[in-house]
């Protein structure tokens, strides 16, 4: 079995830890490692109550990642009071969106999840005043070239990133949850409007259930990168179960209707398709018959099934790398084609590919002689 | 986990380059096994002298690092070859020219420990044993950390690590992957002249540290490869040409200090790596240690050895 | 902030930054102070710097000025 295979498997059924061999287990926590599930994986060892039967050494490297990850949600948890003290209190409290959000909610998909940006959501007529006060507590832009500005400012769902000053943590104040020039435009007014307020004393809001599964769905199945789509699917997949356990059919009816309200169906049906492919996620038929017959669903074709499921896997641990490869270079190219109309694309492509300062792979890499 | 364990040495030369060009040489250092994968000759017969002693799975055995080395796969390989180091088929250096691709493995294969490991606090500094108590020794390139590491190892120490100390947060025991030292330049015959049972590789020439040579360690030390030790020195080691040697005490803040400016992982496991070290800055005792002649310096070790 | 003595001296670490810092023997008594009790650190404080009442109310109301960590960032800065 491939490393791909046994971490979906682990993460689908914990249990399934005590058939691997050693062999299996190599390529899995190498799985693991690229898509940071590691700690995740630790966290399900546990619930399973299999930690102290793994082998040493994989719990070993399971319960480090777990402490690097307990570490991040220390410091980001630290980073959110500093945020809710600052200049933000001169504002009406924004929505924490992706991994922050789960940390503060105490989802259960928050556990070993390596958490590292803040995403924030604002009314879009306000964001531009949170970045001035912002500034105040710190944090500036990053991005400061004619292009970039523009690209973020006219045609992206968010600002030029911000960071910290002092700390260099990430900031990311959005106004929607799809860029401007997607395919379709979510209404950003729904989804505050249904927001939650988070337990006090913190001044922020978080998603209603069914917005927060649809915003980890459309982040993934609109994303140019799907190196760490697995894990993407794994934070659906842990949502999906966990809300549905606890609203029941509620969540699922919410679902449905946000769903079409947002005119993201189409990409709901992908998502939904796709962690049942790798994860088995329990997905009542009814759902599925619902969403196929929303007038704002999309048949997925079968190339698109390969291309979404070879696209996911993982580089290190993948028995089937050329077409992973193809996969992952056709997703980027769909995501690219759904983020900007095909005047546009062209532009951006172009200049990224000739006129933007080159990033070239080999300049981000380290010399080999600082280690030794 | 059930081992087949066998020396590599047993294997011969055939057996080494085909599990390096086919599913991979899971190599066993300390506490880590890697897989070695490769089609280069300069690998395999690197491999087969520096590692000569250590112990080599079975294919299919568990591994925790998944290493390559191979040409990149572009024109440039026709008119000026170079090596790529792949880490779970990851490249994550700029690559090499290709002679020097085994000293591209030593150092991939630190770039692991220092960037994977995540359940160890991992030091960039050497350590050795003697009677059960390990002396470290941390210290930044250029400092002669490695020198006065390959003489130690071969006057009664034994050698834990050369690169990367590796600290149980929770026992407080310190061990190290056992790999062989790297020595460059003028070490390589100074290491030669002081330890002559010592065993160094063919020097490689041109690379961004000069002449690069890497030592085996002393066969007793590969045995007890893995074997934890508990820390009683810390010692920060500054070669200067013509000084006496001389040790001057830290106090356990700045031995903590000292140590955190020498920690891969520290900021990654924030309150434990700090509690961690900082218990150990107490434990221990610390000096900075400047040294211009070996055999001075041997002595002050063995005094510390025997005075405590 | 976690504190620990270490030898003479003490050592914090901050865990929203990360920051480890080293502080001589009296600010690491009076950050220890700091992270049990407020009013015991003004005592505390002034008695260590020989202040008198009206000072050390001055002192009071600009420590209350100050977000803990900012206090902490400084003072280590300054020592």
């Amino acid at each position: 079995m491939d490393g791909n295979r046994a971490l979906c498997l682990a993460l689908a059924r914990p249990e399934s830890m005590a058939e691997r061999t050693d062999g299996e287990w190599s390529t899995m926590l190498a799985a693991a490692r690229e898509t940071s599930l590691l700690g995740a994986l630790w966290q399900r060892a546990r619930e399973a109550g299999l930690e102290t039967d793994l082998p040493e050494p994989v719990a070993l490297h399971l319960q480090g990642a777990a402490w690097v990850a307990e570490r991040r949600a220390e410091a980001l948890r630290w980073e959110l009071e500093e945020l809710g003290r600052g200049m933000l209190t001169r504002m009406a409290p924004p929505v924490l969106l992706k991994g922050a959000a789960y940390l503060l909610a105490d989802l259960p998909n928050a556990q070993g999840r390596l958490a590292n940006d803040i995403d924030l959501l604002f009314p879009e007529a306000e964001i531009e005043r949170a970045e001035s006060l912002l500034f105040f507590d710190g944090w500036a832009g990053s991005h400061h070239n004619d292009y970039d500005q523009r690209y973020y400012r006219e045609w992206m769902h968010e600002l030029p990133p911000l960071a910290h000053r002092q700390r260099g943590t990430t900031l990311d104040l959005h106004h929607n949850i799809l860029p401007r020039t997607f395919r379709v435009r979510p209404d950003a007014g729904r989804l505050r409007e249904q927001s939650v307020a988070l337990p006090a004393p913190w001044r922020f809001r978080m998603l209603a259930p069914a917005h927060m599964v649809l915003h980890a769905m459309v982040h993934l199945f609109s994303e140019t990168d799907w190196e760490r789509g697995l894990r993407d699917v794994n934070d659906i997949h842990v949502l999906v179960n966990h809300f549905a356990a606890r609203e029941g059919d509620g969540f699922w009816e919410a679902l449905l209707v946000e769903a079409d309200a947002l005119e993201v169906t189409w990409l709901a049906q992908r998502a939904l398709w796709l962690c049942g492919r790798h994860l088995g996620t329990d997905i009542p038929p009814e759902v599925v018959r619902r969403l196929a017959a929303s007038p704002r669903a999309r048949r997925i074709n079968p190339v698109a099934r390969w291309m979404f499921h070879h696209g996911s896997q993982t580089r290190a641990a993948s028995s089937t790398p050329l077409q992973d490869g193809t996969a992952r270079g056709l997703l980027f190219l769909r995501g690219h084609w759904l983020k900007m109309p095909p005047g546009l694309l062209v532009r951006h492509l172009f200049y990224k590919a000739f006129l933007a300062e080159k990033e070239d792979d080999t300049d981000v890499q380290p010399e080999p002689d600082k280690h030794g | 986990m059930p081992l087949e364990r066998v020396p590599l040495r047993s294997l011969g030369p055939t057996v080494v380059r085909r599990r390096l060009a086919g599913d991979g040489l899971l190599l066993e250092t300390g506490p880590f096994v890697t897989r070695i994968r490769s089609r280069i000759a300069s690998v395999a017969e690197g491999l087969a002298s520096v590692y000569r002693d250590y112990p080599v799975h079975e294919p299919g055995a568990f591994h925790d690092f998944d290493c390559e080395l191979r040409a990149p796969r572009t024109l440039r390989r026709f008119y000026h070859p170079q090596v790529l180091f792949l880490s779970d088929r990851r490249s994550v250096f700029k690559p090499l020219a290709y002679h020097q691709a085994y000293p591209m493995l030593e150092w991939g294969m630190n770039w692991c420990i220092a960037s994977l490991v995540q359940h160890r606090l991992v030091l960039h500094a050497a350590a050795l044993e003697r009677g059960g108590r390990a002396v470290l020794l941390p210290a930044p390139p250029g400092s002669g950390k490695s020198t006065l590491c390959a003489a130690l190892a071969h006057n009664g120490w034994r050698l834990l690590t050369d690169e990367s100390v590796l600290l149980d947060l929770d026992a407080g025991t310190v061990s190290g992957p056992v790999r062989p030292v790297s020595l460059k330049n003028v070490s390589i015959d100074v290491i030669r002249g002081f330890c002559p049972d010592a065993r160094l590789n063919a020097p490689v020439h041109d690379t961004l540290k000069g002449t690069v040579s890497h030592m085996s360690p002393p066969q007793a030390s590969v045995e007890r490869a893995g074997e934890v030790a508990e820390p009683a020195w810390v010692i920060f080691p500054q070669y200067r040409q013509g000084v006496p040697a001389r040790l001057i005490e830290r106090s356990p803040g700045e031995c903590l200090t000292g140590l955190i400016d020498n920690a891969f992982n520290y900021a990654a496991l924030g309150t434990r790596a700090f509690h961690g070290l900082g218990g150990l800055s107490e434990r221990v005792r610390s000096f900075d240690f400047v040294y211009g002649d070996l055999d001075e310096a041997m002595d002050v070790f063995q005094r510390l050895a025997d005075g405590r | 902030m976690h504190l620990r003595p270490c030898g003479e001296q003490w050592a914090a670490f901050h865990t929203g930054t990360g920051d480890t810092h080293l502080l001589d023997p009296v600010a690491g008594a009076i950050l220890q102070c700091l992270q049990e009790n407020g009013p015991l650190v003004l005592a505390q404080l002034s008695d260590c710097l020989e202040w008198n009442a009206a000072d050390a109310g001055i002192l009071a109301e600009w420590l209350a000025a100050l977000q803990h960590n900012r206090l902490i960032r400084e003072r280590t800065e300054c020592l």
